[in-house]
């Protein structure tokens, strides 16, 4: 399977996926030690000689000024990592194992099996993404859960898909047939012949579905549907929406969230393929 | 060029396979999720007799499996049920947003694949080149920029800062266009449509730009490309009639896929703008917890989806003479 | 005057691993209505020569130097826009990959439309009715003209490859591999077909194959490349017959002779050089049963040995021809040492 020593040689070749891993460890560090580094809680209506701080512009004390609350926005900034990259990394795992399972089965077993399956594929390809969640997500209640759930139950399809198409091409090769004729075991050819050639497919998907994921959650909380207990930056960004940010060009408060949902997301498209490869969109099956 | 009747018709069988299919998971969860609408029909403003018709009409008192199956009478009647908060038939209310959804997707979509194809040849061409570099890098932005981030930069500066666009609706306050055809010729429509549309065209444009640069560097090899330049054609006639041509094929079935972010897209747009369609339309009846339109809505978006997907299809299989029956399985 | 001289051409490609020297100093010349056999193991630079010479190449391929004279015009020097003028309409090519040589989502008769308007300078109804003609002359049925490329078979492809070829009555036609894809019989036919062509329309044709079978078969005279050079060249009949040089002698051991039904098949051992880093003596060295120290040392020239048939070779042991042809029939000289 894949060795470090492997994963590091990838990096080192790819200067785009180098790029792409800095940016998410920086992140994944900024989430981490959001206290640390955060001078405010995020949600406090920080007083300034006992009167609250509303609406200032950037200053020494609020590096990024402050919400039309008085929070903090820098501080909610460090904070908003957190829900970004939660929400990304569990989404991206669901719609990674289920979409490869589907694919796999799918497209190993072929048959009725595989004509349902990709019958299902072709109904959830039907169901528009966004209004979907946001229905799922008024019915369950705003959390971040609920968001990751939607995500699951949709984003899969792509996935799916193209899996599909890899191990029917796979399934054709001497290798599988020359282990199927000497009599191994499904379990055994699934995991030791097809997976690993799978697989590199499978987590590229995967790294691609975080982008997906974090937009998504940031779209989500924009059109208020968010989970209020977090704050992340597509929150921030409604918050600033409905406060007139726009009209008062606070650009200090609009900049950030954007700026750092999408430094994210291409940090994603970059590792996932580095240069050449994310480039290169192939809907082979679609 | 031929039509395949025979695929036309089996492609438009799985198309309304596939939306039974959807209006069918789309009643049960509007059925049983928790925050039942059974409590939500029973608003207390409505008068005891407002929620007996509700519940006749929806035969909500019934089991649930005669509930589904009124559902589909009324359904193939074109009766989506009666809006909480419009007090007006679902259909009337979503017909009447609709046309503003079509334009701003179909202008989008149009300025985006249009752009984006030309951009990809262009990507291609420049093959090697830095001008490639910094294409590609400017298009991964489009593609990870929120889009609603986007519409937010674009008011604040294009109407607020700058005062040259509109920041909202399809018109000036008060002003009501005296047809659809009327409004679609006017020239303030227009300018009210200029910034949601440019927005979401720039977040539509980036599937079709990297598949078209990809799909041209691949045919840019191909030997009927190499072999066209031998016959002393000129470089654009290669480019164009023989890579391009052969490029293009796969993008218009990405189409089908940018019709399904195109959707999204609106919803978000749409409500970034106040654009009076369909995504504006579903937010708000999810909001104001108004669950026929929110389920009437859904419902439509999936519908355009769907059929979208299935002129894809069809369009494909038109431009690609290659493409027999058995190959679309 | 030739028709076509080639004089010292080179075609280089820049590599990851440096300059492969594809094409390194070729020399060779056609005269009017004559046809020349291209013969060589796969790798040797045959299409490599030939995209240098139409001048469509890799985006990785330049000429370092050479001539090309067309006519006695240095095609080389040529603006592209005039280059592009020669092409088709003075030179045209029966491409290698003819397979897929035709744009899969137009019908095959947009490719002669194109060709007969803008470089034929036709109408459309003439281009038609030329069409009719070249399918007619080529043994393809003229109602399938309207045909997409996938409907139609190997051999039928072909034919339309070099109908196309011979579309505008060019002066000389470079066919590269012109049946290699195709089965024995259609081979023949094809094979056939462009002879008889050739005797008809008086054209001049350059003919590339490994199969040295071929060439004997329809070709004039032979030039006979290895790893980018030319090793030896001359009238069909004397190359054949009393080969110089050891690496035709050991072609013509790995091909069926119909003349000698028992004849057995030797083959070559090794494979042809690194093209970035050749060997510095003779490039056949490393695989030549005969070679001396001094081949691996020193480059050897061509020398012209029989003027009357324009015969020569590049070898130091041009002096022993008699014996090493002996040699050269036994199967032990082939076996590595
Ligand atoms: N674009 C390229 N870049 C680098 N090397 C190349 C390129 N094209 C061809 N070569 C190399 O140049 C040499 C000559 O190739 P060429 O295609 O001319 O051979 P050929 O004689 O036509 O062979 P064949 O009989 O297989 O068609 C080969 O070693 C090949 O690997
Ligand atoms: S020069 Fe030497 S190595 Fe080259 S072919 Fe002649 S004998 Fe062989
Ligand atoms: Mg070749």
């Amino acid at each position: 399977m894949i060795e470090m020593t492997s994963i590091l040689e990838f990096f080192r070749q790819d200067k785009f996926a180098l790029v792409g891993a800095i940016i998410y460890i920086l992140f994944i560090l900024v989430a981490l030690f959001a206290p640390a580094i955060a001078p405010y809680d995020p949600q406090e209506m920080v007083r300034v000689d006992g009167r609250i701080a509303f609406n200032r512009e950037p200053e020494k004390n609020f590096k990024l000024g402050t919400t039309n609350m008085g929070r903090d926005i820098f501080s909610q900034l460090i904070y908003g990592a957190r829900p970004a990259l939660t929400v990304g990394f569990t989404a991206a795992l669901f719609v990674m194992v289920v979409g490869t399972v589907v694919g796999l089965v799918s497209g190993y077993f072929g048959g009725k099996v595989d004509s349902l399956l990709m019958r299902l594929t072709d109904v959830v390809f039907g169901i528009p993404f966004d209004p979907f969640v946001i229905v799922l997500v008024s019915f369950l209640g705003p959390s971040i859960w609920n968001i990751v759930l939607a995500m699951a139950l949709l984003l899969w399809r792509d996935t799916a898909r193209v899996i599909r198409s890899q191990v029917l091409s796979i399934k054709k090769r001497a290798f599988v047939e020359a282990a199927r004729v000497s009599g191994a075991s499904h379990s055994r050819i699934i995991f030791s012949y097809i997976m690993p050639n799978i697989l590199p497919l499978s987590l590229l998907y995967g790294s691609l579905a975080i982008g997906w994921a974090i937009l998504t959650e940031a779209a989500v909380s924009f059109l208020g549907f968010g989970d209020p207990s977090s704050i992340s930056w597509g929150y921030m960004l409604h918050d600033a929406y409905v406060s007139q940010a726009l009209s008062r060009g606070a650009f200090y408060w609009m900049l950030p969230p954007g700026i750092c949902i999408m430094l994210l997301v291409m940090a994603g498209f970059y590792i996932s393929r580095g240069a050449e490869e994310v480039l290169q969109p192939k809907l082979r099956s679609m | 060029m031929t039509l395949n009747w025979k695929y036309i018709g089996r492609r438009f069988g799985q198309m309304l396979l596939t939306l039974w299919i959807i209006a069918t998971i789309l009643f049960f969860v509007f059925r049983l999720m928790p925050g039942n609408p059974l409590t939500a029909y029973i608003d207390p403003n409505f008068t005891k007799e407002q929620q007996e018709i509700l519940l006749e009409q929806f035969g909500l008192d019934k089991p649930l499996f005669q509930q589904y199956l009124v559902f589909l009478l009324n359904l193939l009647q074109g009766n989506l049920g009666t809006s909480f908060v419009y007090r007006d038939d679902v259909l009337r209310v979503v017909a009447r947003v609709l046309p503003n959804t079509l334009y701003l997707m179909l202008f989008s979509l149009i300025i985006a694949y249009v752009v984006g194809v030309l951009g990809g040849i262009l990507l291609a061409w420049l093959r090697g080149k830095k001008g490639e570099t910094v294409g590609i890098i400017l298009t991964l932005f489009t593609r990870s920029a929120p889009q609603f981030w986007v519409g937010m930069l674009v008011l604040a500066i294009f109407s607020f800062r700058l005062g040259w666009l509109p920041s909202s609706g399809t018109g000036p306050a008060g002003v009501t266009y005296a047809s659809e055809w009327a409004k679609f010729t006017s020239p303030v429509f227009w300018k009210y449509m200029l910034l949601p549309s440019l927005t979401l065209a720039i977040y539509l444009l980036g599937l079709p730009l990297l598949l078209m640069r990809t799909n041209m560097v691949e045919t840019m090899e191909e030997s009927y490309v190499t072999i066209a330049r031998m016959r002393g054609l000129s470089e654009r006639r290669v480019m164009l009639k023989y890579a391009a041509r052969n490029a293009i094929l796969p993008v218009v079935t990405a189409m089908a896929v940018g019709f399904g972010y195109a959707i999204g897209g609106n919803v978000v747009i749409e409500n970034v703008f106040s654009w009076p369609g369909l995504g504006r339309l579903l937010v708000d009846a999810v909001t104001m917890s108004d669950y026929p339109l929110a389920q009437g809505a859904f419902l439509l978006a999936a519908a355009i989806m769907v059929f979208m997907n299935f002129v894809a299809d069809l369009l494909y299989s038109v431009l690609d003479p290659r493409i027999t029956v058995e190959d679309m399985g | 005057m030739s028709l076509l001289d080639v004089r010292d051409m080179r075609v280089y490609y820049k590599t990851k691993k440096g300059i492969a020297q594809a094409v390194d100093g070729v020399s060779f010349s056609v005269e009017p209505g004559q046809s020349l056999g291209l013969v060589g193991e796969s790798g040797c630079g045959k299409s490599t020569m030939v995209n240098g010479i139409i001048r469509v190449m890799a985006k990785n391929a330049f000429i370092p130097s050479g001539e090309v004279l067309f006519d006695g015009q240095d095609l080389t020097l040529l603006p592209e826009k005039e280059m592009r003028n020669v092409r088709w309409r003075d030179l045209s090519l029966i491409p290698q990959a003819a397979m897929d040589s035709l744009n899969p989502v137009y019908p095959v008769e947009d490719a002669f439309t194109e060709v007969l308007t803008l470089k034929g300078n036709m109408t459309k109804k003439e281009a038609h009715a030329r069409t009719v003609e070249l399918f007619t002359m080529v043994g393809l049925d003229p109602d399938r003209l309207g045909n997409f490329p996938h409907e139609y078979s190997g051999g039928m492809k072909q034919r339309a490859a070099i109908a196309l070829a011979l579309a505008l009555e060019p002066r000389l036609v470079i066919a590269d591999e012109p049946v290699t894809a195709l089965d024995v019989i259609v081979q023949r036919q094809v094979l056939n077909e462009l002879k008889r062509l050739r005797s008809e329309l008086n054209l001049a044709l350059i003919m590339i194959t490994h199969d040295i079978s071929v060439v004997a078969e329809t070709c004039d005279n032979i030039v006979v490349m290895y790893a980018g050079k030319v090793v030896e060249k001359g009238s069909t009949q004397e190359v054949l017959e009393n080969p110089l040089h050891p690496y035709t002698m050991g072609l013509e051991n790995a091909f069926p002779d119909p003349r000698q039904q028992d004849k057995e098949l030797i083959s070559i051992e090794g494979s042809p050089p690194d093209l970035v880093n050749p060997p510095s003596g003779c490039r056949f060295a490393p695989r030549c049963p005969f070679a001396m120290e001094r081949c691996l040392a020193e480059e050897p020239p061509y020398e012209e040995v029989d003027e009357e048939h324009q015969h020569g070779a590049a070898c130091f042991r041009l002096s022993e021809t008699l014996k090493l042809q002996k040699l050269a029939k036994e199967v032990e000289t082939w076996q590595p040492a």
